[in-house]
């Protein structure tokens, strides 16, 4: 014998090779069981179609066997409820939905949201919002004090904010700053107009990634009523938050007004003087045509690529340039692009 | 004792050590890439699809396909890219001076007309001849240009892409549906500190594709193609998972994958006269992350589905791994600086030198092991001990952890729904150790040796059009 484990290879093998083998049995099984689940749920929403349409359309009362019995069961009344609450809006549907949630489901959620598996806390969180399950919202909240992932805080922030609407700037201001700016945004958007404006007033306490994500929200969202607070924020040195400021304006289609626009307009970032040249096909001709020729001479292309295509946007489709003076037929059109000059910006 | 019997010795050491030191390293690959999977098993995916389909939280993104000689699966590839859930893209089809017909049927496919369109050159690339739009979806456009290779024909790609964002697909490709919503997931959430990300790669071959979709998942008849499966399932799930979660990755598929502009323009775009451009590519932002401390990730994310076409012979298959692996090496060359180099971090100290002793050095000494099995054979006496060892530890290493990536798979994404499926493979990677195996070692040694002799050929890629088997248009 030279040393060589032999013996523990094959064994480690063998003990893998049965490993393997386990977990093949345990797939197999619950493959197994998958499908009857899966035809469990479907006989269970083919039996009682009419309780579910008498139940959501018309009485609002549940009959006994509507009452999910196990767990494929609350998976096909899941599937259902999920479906009408994303594609159907009705008077008294969601109530409905809320009310025989609360009801009859919420035990279910509430062993889920307590389980250790990540997804199925997850789907829980999502199902509770989208379904209204209010008495869940305490359990919600002392969650929120454990430790857990950052989509499980979204959704959490995102279920206080449907069942504590009052009470959620209050509760939660400080809670914002730990989101990513896209999870920020979302949940801006999602904000009824009241903890909305009150999240507004609040704009100075709030840290600048968030404060970019609530402008931002305000060109989403289309609200003219926050013109004033546009302006005021203007005046900042953070240039990227004037940035923010002016393409709110653009989403909006208002321009701002004279002494804001021509700070744009002479300011030294390219991206401001961009926004303003994105805003010339607000602005009364004559002063479109001005600017326009003032910005034909920028350093940088896609401001002269903004203002050329405001000149001729009428003329040609969007997207497609316009301003290669060459017929497209001609092939004296081609751009060499071997030797890029480091300007940038040319078009074929 | 002969010098013969030292040698003999010293050599079976060296081999059983790194196979043992192999199986470790796959042994921590597998374990992290079960954990995650298990974490992410139950979550109902439709609802993070349902956040992200929205435009005002997903950012536009241009998708870009270089094809060369892909008249027979460049169609579906199209259709397949024009029926993605996906708020906002624009559709860049690159030819790159296809001898086929693959300008010719996307123009007529798609009613194309001659068309101009805004172009940003920031990366020197061969001349663009003429840019096509099509009139039935606006939003594609084709871009004929001269041949310079799959690198070049993406940096035309980046110098037109109109968005900030750039996918990648392989002309020959296929994605589900929802694949782009998933792989910007990342990118998206983490507000642009992802700056790369890769989806999984699966082979198409056997399955049936109605316009661009993969329309029922069979696994493929032929050995030879279920092998290839397994390979791809046991690279991406184990490897690429693992690699992802401490930001070690070094590779993502070329065949789909998102990257943000910006950076890859300041890394100086595809490098045009490597092989495995796509490697090249991920490797040079990591070394520019760390260089200039930028601080992004490269992510790589499970559940977005790629589908591809694999080489259905084998003289078509000993192309492709020896181009693989002469880019491979290629690219570990051009940055052997950051290996064991602590200023690149994990990835200078871990991935790096992973790749190198591991991935690019690795089919030597296991085909060294292979012939060290036969000759302690025909030896006899101690030497059957490391010949028994060496088996032991190439069933470990070659079928067993074929055998979990099948289960893992199977058990978290599903893909093939019928359990004999499951099966075969299984029963498939019982055999790989005694012939796939052998033969992809010899081809990528034979891709080291070319390299090293700077021998360089493409081999042209036979397609069938696995992509496109009912209703590509053709």
């Amino acid at each position: 014998m030279i040393g060589l484990p032999i013996e523990w290879i094959a064994a480690l093998i063998i003990v893998l090779v049965v490993a393997l083998a386990v977990f093949t049995l345990y797939m197999v099984i619950e493959r197994h069981r998958e499908n009857k689940r899966t035809l469990l749920a479907a006989t269970y929403l083919n039996n009682n179609r009419i309780g579910w349409y008498d139940y959501l359309r018309t009485d609002g009362v549940p009959e006994d066997h509507l009452i999910p019995r196990n767990d494929a069961e609350v998976k096909a009344v899941e599937e259902l409820f999920r479906m009408l609450v994303h594609n159907v809006k009705e008077d008294g549907m969601e109530e409905r939905i809320s009310g025989f949630a609360n009801r009859w489901m919420s035990g279910f959620y509430r062993k889920k949201l307590n389980g250790r598996n990540w997804g199925e806390r997850m789907n829980a969180l999502y199902r509770i919002y989208d379904f209204g399950i209010d008495s869940l919202t305490v359990d919600c909240r002392d969650m929120a004090k454990k430790s857990i992932s950052e989509e499980e805080f979204f959704l959490l922030l995102l279920i206080d904010m449907k069942f504590y609407p009052e009470t959620f700037v209050r509760d939660n201001l400080l809670e914002l700053c730990a989101l990513s700016a896209n999870d920020a945004k979302e949940l801006l958007f999602r904000m009824q107009e009241a903890t909305f404006e009150e999240t507004v007033c609040h704009f100075d306490e709030l840290e600048l990634t968030i404060q970019y994500a609530l402008v931002d929200v305000i060109g989403m969202k289309l609200d003219a009523t926050y013109v004033p607070f546009l302006e005021t924020q203007f005046n900042t040195k953070d240039s990227e938050l004037r940035i923010r400021v002016l393409r709110a304006y653009n989403s909006l289609g208002i321009v701002p007004v004279v002494t804001v626009y021509e700070a744009a307009v002479e300011s030294d970032v390219w991206q401001e003087r961009h926004q303003a040249a994105k805003m010339l096909k607000w602005l009364p001709q004559q002063s479109a045509v001005r600017y326009a020729a003032h910005f034909e001479k920028d350093d940088m292309f896609l401001v002269r690529e903004e203002a050329k295509l405001f000149s001729t946007a009428s003329s040609i489709e969007d997207q497609v340039s316009p301003l290669v003076a060459a017929a497209a037929e001609d092939e004296g059109w081609l751009l060499d692009t071997q030797s890029p000059d480091g300007k940038g910006g040319d078009q074929i | 004792m002969t010098s013969i019997h030292i040698a003999m010795q010293v050599f079976g050491v060296i081999i059983f050590l790194y196979m043992a030191a192999v199986i470790l390293s796959y042994s921590i690959m597998f374990v992290l890439a079960f954990r995650t999977l298990r974490r992410e098993r139950s979550l109902d995916r439709r609802e993070l699809d349902a956040r992200f389909v929205d435009a005002f939280y997903s950012k536009p993104v241009t998708i870009l396909v270089p094809a060369y000689n892909e008249e027979t699966g460049v169609i579906a590839t199209v259709h397949s890219l024009l029926n993605l859930d996906y708020p906002q893209t624009e559709l860049l089809v690159i030819d790159d001076g296809s001898k086929d017909g693959t300008a010719a049927v996307v123009i007529e496919q798609f009613d194309m007309v001659r068309a101009r369109k805004s172009v940003d050159p920031q990366l020197a690339t061969k001349p663009v001849k003429e840019v096509y739009r099509s009139r039935i979806h606006p939003n594609l456009w084709l871009i004929r240009k001269e041949n310079g290779g799959k690198g070049d024909a993406l940096n035309v790609g980046i110098n037109f892409a109109r968005y900030s964002y750039f996918c990648t697909i392989d002309g020959d490709s296929i994605l589900d549906e929802s694949s782009l919503l998933r792989v910007m997931k990342p990118i998206i959430m983490s507000d642009g500190k992802v700056i790369a990300a890769g989806g999984n790669v699966r082979i198409v071959n056997g399955m049936d594709v109605e316009y661009g979709a993969v329309s029922s998942t069979k696994l493929s008849g032929k050995p030879f193609v279920v092998m290839q499966i397994v390979e791809y399932l046991r690279a991406f799930l184990m490897g690429r998972i693992a690699l992802s979660k401490y930001n070690l990755v070094l590779i993502i598929s070329g065949a789909f994958s998102v990257f943000s502009k910006k950076p890859v323009i300041r890394a100086g775009g595809y490098n045009t006269t490597t092989i495995g451009e796509d490697m090249e590519m991920v490797v040079k932002l990591q070394r520019m992350l760390k260089e200039d401390k930028l601080g992004g990730r490269i992510e790589f994310v499970p559940d977005p589905v790629c589908w591809t076409e694999a080489p259905q012979t084998i003289s078509v298959l000993r192309k492709q791994r020896r181009r693989w692996h002469q880019g491979l090496l290629e690219s570990l060359w051009a940055h052997r600086k950051m290996t064991f180099n602590p200023k690149y971090g994990a990835v200078g100290m871990i991935s790096v030198p992973y790749f190198w002793l591991i991935e690019c050095l690795g089919p030597v000494i296991e085909l060294a092991g292979y012939v060290y099995v036969i000759t302690a054979f025909f030896m006899g006496g101690i030497y059957y001990e490391y010949a028994v060892a060496l088996v032991l530890l190439l069933v470990l290493y070659g079928t067993v952890f074929s055998m979990g990536a099948v289960l893992l798979e199977s058990w978290s994404l599903g893909t093939f729904p019928k359990i004999h499926n499951v099966f075969r493979m299984m029963l498939l990677t019982l055999t790989e150790v005694v012939w796939y195996r052998p033969l992809t070692l010899i081809w990528r040694v034979e891709g080291l040796v070319r390299s090293i002799f700077r021998i360089s050929s493409w081999g042209d890629m036979e397609r069938v059009g696995a992509t496109g088997t009912k209703g590509a248009g053709k």
